[in-house]
């Protein structure tokens, strides 16, 4: 069974924010930890690590009854934030570094259409 | 449903809302993820996380209701009147989506055998013999087959720890001279093999997984690196203070997982790593696996030999089928059951053998046999699952199980023939 292609940034960019919507938080955090091993700049991928790690260490003190539920959920949400700005910061790296690539081709392509039609 | 127009969406989601505003998130969310420009919608959208609306009181459920259609406004206005630098901004976003759809890795070849073969004479006569085997990067190959049939043997030889009798095994991608015989010296240092019996760990399990990537030259930050990048992916950081004899089998597994992986190898072989696992432990190291051999970065070629058939069919790519030393099957997991003459179904259910070939009119239902457990019901091709679930519904025949093992490797147990 093949999921997406694991260079698809975006389907996995999107699977990843799904899961922590939809409080699947440890599938989540360990898919940002990949995601961000794969796509994330050598300042990014610790973070995955580090964000997977806090979250890992947050259920544990929840299981164990070291942190009420309100602090929990606070921080659970702390996390989540931290989670999708980390996300947005590596596909923002990605994009920064195809965007010229990107316009280039299109300005071509613009060019290459104005070519045709002078014709 | 995510290639839907916004215009679906939206009705999906109102639509939800007004049904069940519980079972609404999941709507409401993937409309922000996918159609909203602005990046405080999608965050407003991401905490409304299920575990807060599925506690939410029954009085409280008009007022979720309210903030879920007030969100789905905003995310309509905001989808049809963007900020212009927020909607360049993503739709730069969605060519570079777009661009790397189909990204996929590099799939290299790591391991090339060709006609091996094992004789053996004693205990009695058994002669191994693959024609072929290609293992590829971010590719996972299941092996399977009835016990006895050679698979551990094949392992063996694949690992170095038995010599062929004849074939050549060549490994692409670990920088050996092209002298023509394998310098096995250094590929067992490449292969990372987690063998059926786990061996004993004594002492600290953190020095040991240090130590391992130490002895791989993986030493320093690094060393450090790699040991909470291990620990962390496959959830033993609170196992860390244990013993070995104090492990579950399903952590001593994921102990081993975490030595083999730790030095990042492109080889990874498996032999029976599901035997003593509960469902859920299976299904998440098999998860954790795929994930794994499909790093984009660092894929992995996975060789996982296993009993558990359905698990295995579910996460391999290829499957190579060994009966009595024979590889009777070879080839994508898709290709399963493609030559099939007839479709087959496992079936529970209370009603007995008689009561159920009674029921069970319809000219194109060739056989029923009752094996003990269950029903194995064979058809004509034409004759489909929802067909026979129509006829049992009609029959007002409740199955306890059903299953369409048409295309699985448990056809190739039972007919034992199929071309290589």
């Amino acid at each position: 069974m093949r999921n997406e292609a694991p260079g698809d940034v975006g389907a996995r960019y999107r699977k990843i924010r799904v899961g922590l919507a939809t409080a699947r938080y440890s599938a989540a955090f360990l898919g940002l930890m990949d995601f961000a091993g794969d796509f994330g700049t050598s300042e990014q991928s610790p973070k995955g690590l580090k964000e997977c790690s806090s979250y890992h260490e947050l259920s544990l003190q929840y299981d164990d009854g070291r942190i009420q539920r309100a602090d929990y959920k606070r921080e659970l949400n702390e996390l989540v934030t931290r989670a999708t700005k980390l996300m947005d910061e590596i596909v923002g790296s990605q994009v920064n570094g195809q965007g010229d690539e990107l316009d280039d081709a299109s300005d071509q392509i613009e060019k290459a259409k104005q070519e045709l039609e002078n014709l | 449903m995510s290639g839907d127009s916004f215009e679906n969406r939206l009705i999906a989601a109102r639509e939800s809302i007004i049904r069940s505003p519980r079972r609404a998130a999941q709507d409401v969310i993937e409309l922000a993820e996918d159609f909203a420009y602005d990046a405080k919608l999608k965050a407003t959208a991401i905490l409304l996380n299920s575990e807060d609306w599925q506690n939410v009181e029954d009085s409280d459920l008009a007022r979720m209701r309210q903030e879920m259609e007030t969100l789905v406004e905003k995310i309509v206005d905001d989808h049809n009147n963007p900020d212009p630098d927020l909607k360049k901004e993503t739709a730069l976003r969605f060519k570079v989506f777009d661009k790397y759809k189909n990204r996929e890795i590099e799939r290299r070849v790591v391991l090339d055998a060709n006609n091996l073969t094992k004789k053996f004479v004693k205990p009695k006569e058994f002669l191994l013999k693959v024609p072929k085997l290609e293992l590829r990067l971010g590719d996972i190959t299941g092996v399977a087959g009835p016990n006895g049939s050679g698979k551990s043997t094949l392992f063996s030889i694949l690992v170095g720890e038995l010599a062929s009798t004849s074939g050549t095994i060549h490994f692409p991608e670990f920088g050996l001279a092209g002298s023509g015989k394998t310098d096995w010296s250094t590929v067992k240092r490449k292969i990372a093999y987690v063998p059926q019996k786990l061996p004993h760990w004594y002492g600290s399990l953190e020095d040991t997984l240090r130590f391992t990537a130490a002895s791989k030259g993986i030493t320093g930050r690094e060393n450090d690196k790699a040991f909470e990048h291990i620990t962390q992916r496959l959830g033993l950081k609170g196992h860390l203070g244990y013993a070995w004899s104090e492990l579950s089998g399903g952590f001593q597994l994921r102990f081993e997982l975490a030595k083999a992986l730790i030095w990042r190898p492109q080889l990874l072989i498996l032999d029976e790593p599901l035997a003593n696992l509960d469902v859920n432990a299976q299904h998440s190291l098999l998860q954790d696996i795929r994930s794994l051999a499909r790093s984009y970065i660092n894929p992995i070629s996975v060789l996982i030999s296993s009993q558990h058939l359905f698990e295995i069919e579910t996460v391999a790519d290829e499957i190579l089928f060994l009966n009595r030393g024979k590889a009777t099957f070879y080839n994508s997991v898709s290709k399963l059951g493609e030559d099939r003459e007839y479709n087959t179904f496992e079936l529970q259910c209370d009603v007995g053998y008689h009561e159920l070939r009674t029921k069970l009119q319809d000219r194109r239902i060739i056989e029923i046999a009752d094996l003990g457990l269950n029903y194995v019901i064979t058809t004509e091709l034409t004759f489909s699952g929802p067909d026979l679930l129509e006829i049992l519904k009609a029959n007002e025949i409740h199955p306890k199980y059903f299953r369409n093992i048409s295309q699985s490797i448990l056809q190739l147990f039972e007919r034992n023939e199929v071309a290589a």
